[in-house]
């Protein structure tokens, strides 16, 4: 069997907040086979942007990785060079942020933006010469417009971020990430900004690719629907440690987290007319001073003693199913 | 404020800067007082030119004239002229600015004279005034004044601006709170810090500005001792007598090295922001 | 077409500055209280007439009211009458214009050594953020502005040609814009009054070299003034846009340091410093009068400075309009170049 596109193993990530090193990430692990969509969830502070930035080598000045492996493609990312990340960055992993607008810089052409991806990856490019060269790569960029469904692309590569709306921008920088033919593209919380109807145009375009380009895809979000959607597997996570793992049908049918079974619930549903909306109780603790033991306890309606005293161990339940909570603890789960 | 002001301990630039401008500051304080008038006046041909010794630190002038005697007497004046410039430019341009900013017909007028100000470069401006005014130390210190309010008038007109926009604002006018004490009250305490960002370097470019008007001629006359005349003084001496020109220029340095030292210091604490 | 709006509005707002300069000089001319307005126009020591006196008061126009007079005054301004100049026995304008070139010489190197210096300095610090290349930077940035330039003239004239030449040493000449020798041997023929330009295109090596060595002193002190400012604001700027989303996404392509800072960062870094370009010519065309003096440079600083000396109040009064003038202009200059690299701002 290929080995996964991307492999994380017992990552752990520190940040430095106001003179101290405190834990933002707890022995994180995940991994992703080629053409799969993994949908990373959680809610904000969760620590899913920590992680897909680990990936690219692009973590904060104020974050260190203390321990664990991130392995794409079989290689270590770890300990890489900037310049060997560079080369990584610029070949096997793409990312696409949150805000497109600002994502895309205000003074440079799109067709610009787009382009200087092939003066890292020549090897894209068939034809020689600096100039035919050039104009493949302008040419490239076009078709990779249109593979992103923006209308007339031909003027669109030579226009400025600002002259664009949101959903447009969004495109363009997704287009941005296909245009090199990434081994794995990251996409975090790419549709929070716009407003529903565009994400829907988003959401559909991203189905269409992964049928036509086999895109393999980390999909970060907050938001249950789209990765009922669009993943195949999903890892839920919390407060920097992974809560629970499975394929998106199992998570969505018995979910065995108490934090995954809230999650599923938070998504508001009409009842009687009416529209019912199920909060988690209480908020996600500071990094700055977690809970003892399972960082969930206090919000979670089946805490007992031994979840405030030990931060329960990742378990596999099932082949592809794995959580970490004490209720499963001890043979035979439930 | 307080807090902020006592973190220059941490930058050890910047208290380099605050503890020599302290102690220049002190020498000029002291010198009036303990220097008799008589050295300024008294010529004494015997010891002309001499060079720096253990008898004349900084060696005598043309006059025969102790130097060091006169650079501290000079530090007298262009301190306290530099300081109450400075003072004076603060307290017109924000009691303009804040006009500016509270009485709205009055705004587009003192914008468009604080654009006119501005568009004349400082030292030209001072220039201009001063040779219409006559020469006089009182006439150049009104000049500088003249040349550095529209700074603070702009600065206290955004930040006046910004503030009324404030909810807190709004809510102290329902509770029937008149404007006057509005603004000395509530408004005043935050738009200090910008002003108090700019203001020590500011003082450092009112001396050089003043130091090189009187270079060219403006200054008072040898009688008086200045930084920038006594340049101009030794500077026909250029060749024999180097130390008549270089003491007090480095006087001026000193002087100024240490003001943008915690002036550059204060721009980072006080207002980050504060770009151009 | 949004571009050219946008000129024409700034050169309508400027024009509007520069109209409210000339009202402010009027008043410092003609208004001011307890001032003659004639005196400024009588030579001490040269008695007149009476008659001559008269015609002069109608010449002036300054019996009518002082808003008519402004328009009398504006009018001439337009015409090019400034008046007319006892220190330079010429008219006002005339000598400003004669002289201008060397200023713009002086200036312009001045500008050329403290961008060329100041930009790279303040990227390298920005890139080396409270490291020791950082702080190096603004500490020799901060002591360059410390020091009043006309006493660095003079200190520098002292080491570069005094004890140069004792020691045996080549030396940097200390005044003028041009050898002696040179000028009557060789002498080149102006055409844009610029002696480096018009000697490279008359082919006059000599002359150039001659030129070039007058001018490394007085432009290098001129450029000490804007230098830390530079410095200053390209480093703020610089660390301001590489905290910006889009520098994190050129980074997330794979793009090395170089290509970010030059390609991404760089045209929208540089901004500041260009809006401050237009305040940096004023402080050096003030720092200019003082320069022009210490190194007995021709041009309209030194002019300027003659002039206070000997009370030529309509002098210093057509050199301070002249000189907003030239910030206009400059304003203009640095308004259009905005609009080129931020192309949101023609907007």
């Amino acid at each position: 069997m290929a080995a996964p596109v991307l492999e994380i193993r017992d990552l752990s990530v520190e940040l430095s907040i106001g003179g101290r090193w405190i834990q933002a990430l707890d022995r994180v692990g995940l991994s992703i086979e080629r053409g799969e969509v993994l949908g990373l969830v959680g809610e904000s502070g969760s620590g899913k942007s920590l992680t897909a930035l680990s990936v690219a080598g692009l973590l904060p000045a104020n974050a260190r990785v203390v321990g664990g492996s991130i392995r794409l493609r079989g290689e270590e990312v770890l300990g890489k060079s900037e310049a060997a990340l560079n080369r990584l960055r610029a070949r096997s992993v793409a990312l696409v942020f949150q805000n497109p607008t600002s994502y895309l810089n205000p003074v440079l052409r799109i067709g610009d933006q787009i382009a200087e991806v092939f003066d890292l990856n020549p090897e894209l490019l068939e034809a020689t010469g600096t100039r035919e060269r050039r104009r493949e790569a302008w040419r490239r960029s076009v078709e990779a417009l249109r593979l992103v469904r923006i209308p007339d692309p031909e003027r669109v590569v030579t226009r400025y971020p600002f002259e664009l709306s949101g959903g447009m921008q969004q495109r363009v920088v997704i287009a941005m990430a296909l245009v090199r033919q990434p081994d794995l593209v990251i996409a975090d919380e790419i549709t929070t900004a716009l407003d529903v109807t565009v994400q829907a145009q988003i959401l559909s375009l991203l189905a269409e690719l992964r049928r036509t380009v086999r895109l393999t895809l980390l999909l970060i979000t907050h938001d249950m629907g789209i990765v009922a959607q669009l993943a195949d597997r999903v890892v839920v996570m919390y407060s920097g440690s992974v809560a629970e793992a499975s394929d998106v049908r199992t998570l969505f049918r018995a979910p065995r987290h108490p934090y995954s079974k809230a999650l599923l619930e938070t998504v508001p549903t009409i009842d009687g007319g009416r529209t019912v909306f199920r909060p988690i109780r209480g908020a996600m603790p500071a990094l700055t001073d977690p809970p003892p033991g399972c960082r969930f306890h206090p919000r979670c309606p089946d805490a007992f003693d031994e979840c405030s005293r030990r931060k329960p161990e990742r378990l596999a339940l099932a082949a592809g199913h794995a959580v970490a909570c004490h209720k499963y603890e001890g043979a035979g789960g439930e | 404020m307080l807090a902020q002001l006592a973190s220059i301990r941490r930058s050890t630039l910047a208290s380099t800067g605050a503890v020599l401008f302290l102690a220049i500051f002190l020498a000029g304080a002291v010198a009036p007082l303990l220097i008799p008038a008589s050295v300024v006046r008294d010529v004494q041909f015997g010891a002309r030119l001499a060079p720096p010794s253990a008898e004349h630190w900084f060696g005598t002038d043309d006059f025969g004239r102790d130097l060091f005697a006169l650079v501290l007497l000079a530090a007298s004046l262009d301190l306290r002229v530099a300081l109450s410039v400075v003072l004076g430019a603060i307290v017109v341009g924000t009691v303009v600015g804040a006009v500016a900013g509270l009485v709205s017909r009055l705004d587009e007028p003192i914008m468009r004279a604080t654009d006119i100000f501005l568009s004349i470069p400082s030292l030209v401006l001072a220039m201009a005034i001063a040779s219409v005014l006559g020469r006089s130390v009182q006439n150049l210190a009104i000049a500088l004044v003249l040349v550095s309010w529209p700074i603070y008038c702009r600065l206290m007109r955004g930040q006046v601006l910004t503030e009324k926009q404030k909810p807190y604002v709004k809510s102290l006018r329902t509770l029937g709170v008149g404007p006057v004490r509005m603004i000395f009250l509530h408004v005043v305490p935050n738009t200090l810090f910008p002003v108090v960002a700019r203001a020590p370097a500011d003082v450092g470019l009112i001396l050089i500005t003043l130091a090189a008007l009187s270079y060219i001629g403006f200054g008072p006359g040898p009688y008086v001792p200045e930084w920038g005349s006594l340049v101009a003084a030794g500077q026909a001496y250029i060749f024999q007598a180097p130390w008549l020109v270089f003491f007090p220029g480095v006087a001026i340095f000193l002087t100024s090295l240490s003001l943008n030292l915690v002036g550059d210091w204060a721009r980072d604490v006080f207002d980050p922001r504060l770009r151009s | 077409m949004g571009f050219l709006s946008y000129v024409l509005r700034r050169l309508a707002f400027l024009g509007l500055v520069l109209l409210g300069v000339s009202m402010v000089v009027f008043f410092v001319l003609r208004g001011m209280p307890g001032v003659d307005p004639l005196a400024a126009y009588i030579a001490p020591g040269l008695p007149m007439s009476q008659e001559a006196l008269a015609s002069l008061r109608q010449e002036l126009h300054l019996d009518e009211p002082l808003p008519l007079q402004y328009v009398y005054y504006v009018g001439n301004l337009v015409k090019g009458d400034w008046g007319f100049s006892r220190t330079a026995a010429q008219p006002v304008l005339e000598a400003l214009l004669a002289r201008l070139p060397a200023t713009v010489e002086l200036a312009f190197a001045a500008v050329l050594l403290s961008t060329a210096i100041g930009i790279p300095a303040g990227i390298v610090a920005a890139l080396r953020k409270d490291r020791a290349a950082d702080v190096a930077v603004r500490v020799v940035s901060i002591t360059g502005i410390s020091f009043p330039v006309f006493w660095l003239g003079i200190i520098l004239q002292l080491v570069f040609f005094y004890y140069a030449g004792q020691l045996g040493l080549p030396t940097l000449p200390s005044r003028g814009r041009i050898g002696d020798t040179i000028a009557l041997i060789d002498p080149i023929t102006p055409i844009t009054g610029l002696f480096l330009v018009d000697s490279l295109l008359a082919g006059k090596l000599a002359f150039f070299g001659s030129a070039l060595r007058h001018l490394v002193l007085p432009a290098f002190a001129l450029s000490l003034i804007s230098l830390a400012a530079v410095v200053r604001i390209m480093r703020a700027s610089m660390l301001e846009v590489l905290r910006q989303d889009y520098i994190l996404l050129a980074r997330s392509k794979g793009l090395p340091t170089r290509t970010i800072v030059l390609r991404h960062a760089l045209r929208n870094a540089i901004t500041p410093v260009l809006t401050t370009a237009g305040t940096t010519l004023g402080i050096l065309l003030g720092g200019a009068v003082v320069v022009e003096t210490v190194f007995a440079w021709p041009g309209v600083g030194s002019l300027a400075a003659q002039g206070i000396l000997n009370n030529d109040s309509i002098l210093v009064v057509g050199f301070t309009l002249f000189v907003a003038a030239m910030m206009v202009l400059v304003n203009l200059v640095v308004d259009v170049l905005y609009a080129v690299v931020d192309p949101r701002v023609r907007y």
